[in-house]
Parts: C-alpha cells; structure tokens; sequence
C-alpha cells in the first residue's frame, strides 16, 4: 500500500511551475480578446442590427453549445485537414504547420468564452435603468456617446462579479490545452505523471497551484470591483437602502 | 368523461408499446456498444481438448483489432490459430479486454495466456510462465513527413538541428526518446502529447513536429485508418528490438501450456511460417521483424545459451 509520495511531490513543483506562463498568456490574451468580441456581439443582439444580429445568436448557440474540448480538437487537428485538402484542390500552398499552437489556443478559447462574455455584457448593459439612455438623447447625445460615456461604465459595474467569475474559470480551463500538446500546469502534470506513474501526486500539486493563482486573482478582482463601485453610496456589499431615502411604509 | 378516460387510455397503450419496442431495441444497441470493450470468440475444435483462454487488448491494429463484425484479427490471434490448427489436443477462445485488465485476468484465471505482443521484463518472468521463444520483435523506427527524408536518414541526423521530436505521455518510446535526450543534452526538442498516437502522427502528416519514434507497423495502421498513410513514413533502422512473448499464469496448466506454444513456435522458426504470414497479414517491408528470431530469446535464455564471452 503506497501513502503519498510527498518528497516527489515537492521535487516536481519546479517543473509544474514552468506552466504559468503559458496558462497566464492563454488566459489573459483569451479574456481581452472575448471581451472585445463580447462586447460587439452584445451590442448587435441589443440593437438589433440586421445580418450581424444573425450570425451573433449562431456563433453563441455553437460555442456555447459544443465542448470547448471538442472545439480545441476541431480546431487544432481540424485545420490542417481542412487546408492540406484546399491545397490539393486548388493547387494553393497554404502551410500553417509554423503557426506555434499556442495561437490556436489563443482563437478557440477567446471564441468560446467571447460567447459567454457576450450575453453577460448584454445582460450587464440591459441592468442599466432605460432612463439613463432617455437622459442621454434628452441632452442631445448620439447613441455611441452615451454608450461609451454613460450606460457602459455602469453597465460594466455591474458586470465585473460575473466576468471576475468567467476569467477564473478561464484560468482553470486552459488546462484543456494539452489535447493541442500545449504544456501547462496541467500539461506538465500529465507529463510528469505519465513518466513517473504517480498520478495523484502530481494532480494534487497541480490542484494546489490552480488554487494559489486563483487565490490571487481573486483578491485583484476585489480590489477591482471595489475601484469600480467607488462613487456608489452602499459599495454593492448589502441589499441594505438608505431608509431616509424612501417614505415610511404604513401597510 | 369518456373522452378523457380514452385519451389516457391511449397515452398508456403507446407509453407501454414504446417502453417494450425501444426497451429492447435500446437494450441491444446498448450490447452492440458495449461489444467492442470485451468479448469473447470461439474457434471449432476436437470437444475433448483443453479449453486455452486467450487474452489480447484488441485496440492495437494491427497486432490485435477487432473488425466491423466483432471478430478478432491480426498478428497475435493469426499466430495462435495457427498453434490452434496444429495441435489437436487443445481449443483456444479469445477474450479481448482494457490494458489494465489483462495481467490482473491471468492472476484471477480469466485468462490462460496473454498474447498481445508483450516484451520481456525481470518481474513478468518472476510473476508468470513466459515463453521463451518469441513470436515477434518489436521494431521502431523514426517517422517522418516524405519531404524531410533528405534531411533525417538515421537517428544520428536528430541530433542539434533543432527539430521537434513528437510522443504521446507516458509511452515506452517516448521514455527512450527522453534518454536519448540526456545522452545529447539540447540536442532536440520534445513535444508532449495526451492520449493516443493518432494526434502525433498527425502533427507529423501537418508538418509542425519532425519527426517521432513509434513502431511502423502500427504508424502505418493507423494512418491508413486516418487516410495520412502518404505523409508519415518510416526512415533509417530499427533503433532497438526486443522479443515479444506470450505469457501464461504461473500454474502447472500454464506452464503446460506454455511449452506447447514454445515448441509449436520453434517449429514456426524451422518452416518459416512466420515470414509467409507476416508478408500476408501485415506487408512485405514488415517481415524483417520476424527473421532469426532465435536471437531474440528472453533474457535468461540467452544467458544460458551464449557464453559469456561470445555475448
């Protein structure tokens, strides 16, 4: 009966460590990229906006719809079909075998979570009171301005629980990245375990830096959604109203 | 009323006809499915002979597979059914199961034999009754895309040109690539990948790693299944071989069992049959593998019978 290598499990640490960076790369270059194509599929949702409308609501059924696994898969393994056989009928030498799959990883999660980015955008901008808006026209602004200038900044207020959530679990779901033979922790993990046979030890090491890296970002989300409820009377921390601010109820 | 009590009366009836109709077509679906994981094969025989439980991984084409009709085929069932054709006095049945299931099958007597080109080590010769003439010899060479063939002729030309040598965790091959690693520090480089080969070959057939070390045989399977067949071939000399054996339990059946599977395979090495099926089941470019495979025999054989000082 074998108890937990833990002398192993303290060797290792250094080689499941040189998976940060990827992870880190993955995730924020993801995040910001999600953010940007959330915003504007939000945007065309709320608007209405003739063709893009479409084409937003399909792209957010499928990514939201199918593993990002399977979209990983597809993408990585799928491409290089899909072109060796775009160059033997068309003759064209289309080669992306340079393409370091790391910007493959890059498209797919910034594609998926761009999805679930999106309708928590558009859920955050419809949270902002109408009035607002009317306030806006009432002063002569476009729809652009008052949008960038009034209804976003307290839409995204709104937002940052949800999206300090998303981008947690982001971090957390790079770990799918080894299916394309990008190493990170999770990757190293596997690599480590497989050469070595001891699973459980390098999971569990690779459990416990997921949470110190999430640990940390948590408390820079605070920190965030505290700067961002700066102006706010309450700070957002209790469904408590000002009692002076509303009249007494006699029923 | 009776409006109602008929509409429900009816919903009852078709619920219960879907339930017996789909129940059962599920039901075999569901057996259909679940054939592929582990099954079992009879071949017709003498009824007096002894029953020989054979186990194989059938998930390994094309060694052991197991095709549309859930029969068993490739190298390692060809060659029992040919001890099976010519031994009368025993009836072999093959069972196909997961990796992890097949020693801990011998110890707990699902099986009688292993044959799923299983290599030589110290502690299967301690723990069970291992043949001791081999059947097999794995090869493995390195794979590469055709338009580097100029560039890469033999393990020697891997070493500092920055290439990218491609292997799935945890394989055997990709441990020796990792030890060829330490003998050349910084020599290559080595790409990881999760689960199968499959992903490897076709990152070899995309051009974005150079090359890998796998046995061709089973690169050439499964490219053909994949239809890369053309864009991942093999170059340069086996780097290394090791005989493979069947294995048996440890028991005074075993060990019967595994002497008439020696002496069968020693009589193989005499008429060649072993070269004729290999050129038919698996191609002519694989029946190096099997030539002179006397030389091959496990380690403690040979000890014994080569001198020391002509080893």
């Amino acid at each position: 009966m074998r108890v937990l290598d833990i002398p192993f499990m303290l060797r290792i640490i250094p080689e499941l460590l040189r998976g940060i960076p990827v992870c880190l790369e993955i995730t924020c270059v993801s995040m910001i990229c999600g953010c940007l194509i959330g915003l504007a599929t939000a945007l065309f949702r709320i608007y209405k906006i003739p063709v893009l409308h479409q084409l937003s609501s399909v792209y957010i059924s499928f990514m939201r719809g199918t593993p990002l696994l399977v979209q990983i898969l597809i993408t990585y393994y799928g491409v290089p079909v899909i072109l060796r056989w775009i160059n033997y009928k068309y003759g064209t030498k289309f080669d992306i075998s340079g393409v370091p799959a790391v910007y493959f990883m890059f498209f797919c999660f910034s594609l998926c979570f761009g999805a679930y980015l999106s309708e928590m955008f558009r859920s955050a901008i419809l949270s902002v009171d109408p009035g607002q808006m009317e306030a806006c026209y009432s002063i002569g602004m476009t729809t652009p301005n008052a949008l960038l200038r009034i209804i976003l900044p307290q839409a995204l207020t709104n937002a940052i629980p949800n999206m300090g959530n998303t981008f947690i679990s982001l971090v957390k779901d790079t770990s799918l990245a080894f299916t394309a033979a990008v190493a990170e922790v999770m990757g190293q993990a596997k690599i480590v375990a497989g050469r070595s046979s001891k699973f459980f030890e390098a999971y569990i090491v690779a459990a416990v830096i997921y949470w110190i890296m999430c640990i940390f970002f948590e408390q820079i989300l605070r920190r965030l959604e505290k700067f961002s409820r700066r102006f706010e009377r309450d700070q957002g921390t209790s469904l408590k109203v000002n009692p002076a601010a509303h009249p007494k109820r006699t029923v | 009323m009776s409006k109602k009590w008929f509409y429900q009366a009816l919903a009852v009836f078709v619920l219960t006809v879907a339930y017996l109709a789909g129940g059962s077509f599920i039901q075999e679906a569901a057996a259909e499915y679940k054939m592929p994981k582990s099954g079992t094969q009879e071949t017709p025989n003498n009824p007096d002979a002894i029953v020989v439980r054979v186990g194989t991984m059938g998930t390994y084409s094309p060694y052991n597979y197991v095709d549309e009709n859930g029969n068993l085929q490739g190298w390692d069932i060809e060659v029992m059914k040919e001890i099976d054709r010519r031994e009368p006095g025993v009836k072999f049945e093959y069972a196909w199961g997961a990796w992890d299931t097949l020693f801990p099958g011998l110890d707990a007597d699902k099986f009688d034999v292993l044959s799923t080109q299983l290599g030589w080590t110290k502690e299967r010769d301690e723990m069970y009754a291992v043949c001791h003439n081999p059947y097999s010899t794995n090869a493995n060479k390195l794979l590469i895309h055709p338009d580097n063939k100029e560039k890469i002729k033999s393990i020697d030309d891997i070493y500092g040109h920055g290439y990218t040598l491609g292997g799935t965790v945890g394989n055997y091959y990709t441990m020796m690539m990792e030890k060829f690693l330490e003998e050349h520090p910084n020599g290559f480089k080595i790409q990881y990948y999760e689960g199968d080969s499959n992903s490897v070959f076709q990152d070899v057939a995309a051009k974005r790693i150079d090359a890998t070390l796998e046995d061709p045989a089973i690169a050439r399977s499964r490219c053909e299944i994949i239809g890369i067949a053309d864009l991942v071939v093999s170059t340069g000399d086996s780097l290394w071989r090791s005989g493979q054996f069947m294995i048996c339990q440890d028991t005074e059946k075993g060990r019967k069992i595994a002497e008439i599977i020696d002496k069968h395979i020693a009589d193989f090495y005499k008429d060649h049959f072993l070269e004729k099926l290999r050129g038919e089941i698996m191609g002519e470019q694989f029946v190096e593998d099997v030539v002179n495979m006397a030389q091959w025999k496990n380690e403690e054989e040979r000890e014994r019978l080569v001198p020391a000082d002509k080893r």
